[in-house]
């Protein structure tokens, strides 16, 4: 009897012991693919599988009451899904690609950005600086991209048609207004800050953030470097350049100081010139930069620069007849920025300060200019929700500009307040919006302006998408008009951008058209007759009666390791077709600086067994106009065509035991006579081709890192 | 009598069904390290990442689950060829991570592990990363280094950190072995809490020392 108990006993213990349930099944994707890899398991117990390469899953459970069933995989949206366990032999279970990663709907019209902080940026902040023709000037590397003009005469961004003065540069949002050395008759400079400053660079090539403003065609916004890795000693020598900069890392401080000097004379004496120099360019300088982290993200960086250059040529007026021309120039520049958290809310607090002079002699006529910058600016921004987002902002600048000859001078002060709203949101199936506002005032000219920017980014596949931008966008008319006028107004142009991107691996395909429309442009309304150049007199009562358009295809194709180990490369092309009827132009043309056809090829190659980075760089431009003065239709000349071929190696090694760069390039391999227009002596009859400083020419550096 | 009897019968056999849950917890624990000790390719550090991510779920206030999940996506991320798919793994160990801070859990095998995850993301795309994740590295390592010098995975990482250094940034085998050695020596002398605590880069510090041999 106590045995038959015990039986019944252990017959009721198995069966309220649970049976097995046997769940098994398919995970797949939302194209029907097998998914390999994914967590399938009951929720709050240890009962689950992974799946495999088919997708397949199968595992028991002695679950009866627990019937939600959890899904996990990289990449894919996690899911719990409610399930039959009496009916749970054949589950066909789906996830779908996480919005996240590569999959997110980008804002992308416009937009190039080197940066390592995003995902599928098209650009990180090295490939700037192993950019061959760009000789380690970060401006030279962004010539390579779609829709910036190869202007060689000049500095500065000529972007879609705009003019270099269209586009503003920043840093950590507060304007350079000094981006380049001092701008020289027909000769380009340089830009003045270090490619190795930034961590990040964000180039708008049109359609931009309501963030922005005073800047008809394009900006570059810079982010500057956070803490440094570690304390260093860093010499850099070049045939060129000589500077040393010292780093100190502290706990949560660091501190770099800088100083350069550079010298071109034996450059110059080693390379055939094409021009006549009386002083060749020199200069010296120092920066400080300084960084302090509190707490976990707020951060105070504060950055100043300083340098002194003195350069002097003669510039031909071919009549037989050559003036000296010499330059001399001041320039500071600082910034400080405070960026904290606050709640949800992410602020960044910014001062900037620039000063900048120059001291010119041109044949018997001394001239200064002077210009004085102060900015302020604070920007918040907030994530209301994963998918919506919120920035707002507001700057004040100051400037002061002044500049003269003899009894003669010009001085003006302006005041420019701007507040700006931006609002971001995902809104579902594919589709993301950014809408701005942007709201300025000019103390100087007395004028209000409202721009209104939208942008839509829309999901096309989990590779490609298409994006739309339209905006407007206000900026001064240029200073020399400023002095005249007071009572002129912004200068306008409308965007409109169409973008289509595609990425995969490492290949990305991209190709976008617009057009761009200006109007209110300052026209000089007696154009008797037009003169070209530097320094011209500006002629008769101005208005903003002059506009224009600009109208083209970019296409972008980079390469990067998809196809071949250790080689990178990408492939611009940009076509533009503009016309302007502006400053003092008798009719519409296409301005000087517009070029139609502008093909870039970027190739690197890094050879790991030699340590050696291979660079090259091939680039192309259509003719450009030029001025002929008894030519008509007027600006109908074209100068040739422009090729560069340009070489660069950096070769990694240790010399006495400390990390060493030597840095070999060649501008212009095959020694094109590179033409940038034509200067005509004053009775019209002679021409005589501007050429650049130097065809081929070369450069050798050495960089050393010391602990 | 005989109800009361079936009413304990029921009881018992709940409370051994639930026993029998926690019960496979450590079980499960030894059976995942185990295979993840075997472990030969991506699929099978998948298959373990999925088991300690199931248990990390149930023991929500247990840290090795997690631990052991971050770590398995690190190695995933060490092993895939792309730098999207190696940043993906890397972001995925950074959750289990983040979820071991958000429940307060930090320790010096917390620091080395987020230590390693950013040498992970840095290994990715060294030219580009080394002022941000190798700085975050170096953080992290100090971190530990501070709760715990005695760790021999700190030595281990901050070695092997150095061996692919180049030689001028501080790198190179003469400064990459006293660290190995170090390790090597802790490693002698290292007795885990338990067996499912880390224990991991004992066999590891006697290959990598193959460089430190003249």
């Amino acid at each position: 009897m106590k045995i038959f108990h015990l039986l019944i006993l252990l017959f009721c213990l198995t069966h309220t012991l649970p049976a097995q349930t046997k769940l098994q099944g398919w995970v797949r994707d939302a194209q029907g693919q097998g998914l390999v890899g994914a967590n399938v398991y009951l929720k709050n117990t240890l009962d689950g599988a992974t799946t495999d390469s088919t997708g397949f899953f199968r595992f028991v459970t002695r679950q009866i009451r627990q019937d939600t069933l959890v899904l996990s995989l990289i990449g894919y949206e996690s899911r719990i899904q409610k399930i039959d366990l009496r009916q749970a032999e054949n589950l066909q279970l789906t996830l779908a690609e996480e919005a996240g990663v590569l999959q997110t709907v980008l804002i992308t019209a416009g937009y190039f950005e080197a940066s390592d902080a995003k995902k599928a940026v098209l650009l990180k902040p090295l490939d700037i600086v192993r950019t061959a023709s760009a000789n380690g000037d970060l401006f030279g590397a962004l010539q390579t991209l779609p829709g910036v003009q190869r202007v060689g005469e000049s500095e500065g961004l000529f972007v879609r048609g705009g003019s270099a003065t269209e586009s503003k540069t920043m840093i950590d949002g507060l304007v350079v207004q000094n981006p380049f050395f001092s701008d020289l008759p027909d000769v380009s400079t340089r830009s003045r800050f270090s490619p190795f400053l930034f961590k990040g660079t964000a180039f708008s090539t049109g359609g931009y953030s309501a963030q922005f403003g005073q800047a008809l065609s394009s900006v570059l916004n810079l982010q500057s470097e956070d803490l440094p890795a570690q304390s260093n000693l860093n010499l850099f020598a070049s045939h060129l350049t000589w500077a040393a900069t010292g780093t100190q890392r502290w706990h949560n401080t660091s501190l770099a100081l800088t100083g350069s000097f550079t010298h071109v004379g034996l450059a110059n004496a080693l390379v055939p010139q094409n021009i006549d120099w009386i002083r060749p360019f020199q200069g010296g300088g120092g920066s400080a930069i300084f960084r302090h982290r509190f707490g976990e993200r707020d951060m105070l960086k504060a950055f100043a620069n300083y340098s002194h250059t003195r350069v002097g040529f003669y510039v031909p007026d071919f009549d037989g007849q050559k003036t000296a021309f010499t330059l001399q120039n001041h320039n500071f520049y600082q910034n400080a920025t405070y960026a904290w958290t606050q709640g949800a809310w992410q602020w960044q607090t910014g001062l900037s300060y620039g000063y900048d002079q120059d001291q010119i002699q041109t044949g018997e006529q001394s001239i200064w200019r002077e210009a004085t910058h102060q900015q302020g600016r604070t920007v918040g921004i907030v994530e209301l929700s994963e998918k919506h987002s919120l920035l707002i902002g507001g700057e004040w600048q100051w400037q002061d500009f002044g500049d003269g000859f003899g009894s003669f001078s010009n001085r003006m002060q302006e005041v420019l307040g701007a507040v700006f709203w931006e609002d971001e949101a995902y809104l579902g199936k594919g589709l993301a919006a950014r809408v701005g506002l942007r709201a300025e005032y000019s103390g100087y000219l007395q004028r209000f302006n409202l721009a209104h920017r939208l942008s839509l980014a829309y999901k096309t596949s989990p590779n490609s998408q298409v994006s739309l931008a339209l905006g407007e966008f206000f900026q001064n008319p240029e200073r020399p008009y400023l002095y005249e006028n007071a009572g002129l107004r912004f200068e306008k142009a409308y965007h409109y951008i169409l973008n289509y991107q595609w990425q995969h691996k490492g290949y990305t395909f991209r190709a976008e058209g617009y057009l761009k429309n200006y109007r209110q442009l300052v026209r000089e309304r007696m154009p008797n007759r037009f003169l070209p150049g530097f320094d011209r007199r500006i002629e008769g009562p101005l208005d903003n009666s002059g506009r224009g358009y600009a109208t083209g295809l970019d296409v972008f194709w980079r390469d990067n390791e998809g196809t071949f180990e250790n080689v990178d490369y990408w492939v611009s092309y940009s076509f533009v077709h503009a016309e302007r009827l502006y400053q003092n132009f008798p009719t519409w043309a296409t301005p000087e600086f517009v070029s139609q056809h502008n093909l870039n090829v970027v190739y690197k190659h890094f050879i790991r067994a030699l340590s050696l980075d291979c660079n090259l760089t091939y680039s192309y431009a259509s003719g450009r106009p030029y001025y002929a003065p008894n030519a008509t239709p007027f600006l109908s000349g074209r100068t040739p065509d422009f090729h560069n071929l340009s070489l660069g190696l950096n070769y990694l090694t240790s010399l006495w035991g400390q990390n060493t760069i030597v840095i070999f390039s060649i501008n212009n391999v095959l020694n094109y006579k590179q033409v940038f227009g034509y200067r005509f002596s004053a009775d019209g009859q002679q021409r005589a081709p501007v050429h650049p400083a130097t065809f081929r020419s070369f450069f050798l550096g050495l960089s050393m890192t010391l602990l | 009598m005989k109800k009361s009897l079936i009413l304990l019968a029921i009881l018992i056999g709940m409370q051994v069904a639930a026993w029998a849950q926690s019960a496979d917890y450590p079980a499960l624990m030894t059976q995942t390290l185990d295979a993840m000790q075997t472990a030969a390719s991506p699929t099978d550090y998948q298959e373990a990442a999925n088991r300690f991510e199931r248990l990390a779920a149930l023991q929500a206030d247990a840290w090795l689950p997690n631990y052991w999940a971050a770590y398995c996506y690190t190695l995933m991320s060490y092993m895939a060829e792309k730098e999207t798919e190696k940043d993906q793994f890397a972001d995925k160990a950074l959750a289990f991570f983040d979820k071991m801070k958000a429940a307060r859990i930090e320790n010096d095998e917390t620091w080395v592990l987020r230590a390693y995850i950013a040498q992970a993301r840095l290994s990715a795309d060294p030219m580009n990363r080394w002022r941000t994740d190798g700085v975050m590295f170096q953080e992290c390592l100090g971190k530990a280094r501070a709760i715990n010098p005695q760790n021999p995975r700190i030595d281990l990482l901050q070695g092997q950190n150095l061996l692919y250094t180049p030689e001028g940034f501080g790198g190179g085998a003469k400064n990459a072995c006293p660290h190995l050695r170090q390790a090597e020596q802790k490693f002698g002398v290292f007795v885990p809490a338990s067996a499912h605590h880390p224990n991991w880069g004992k066999e590891y510090i006697h290959e990598i020392l193959s460089a430190c041999a003249e």
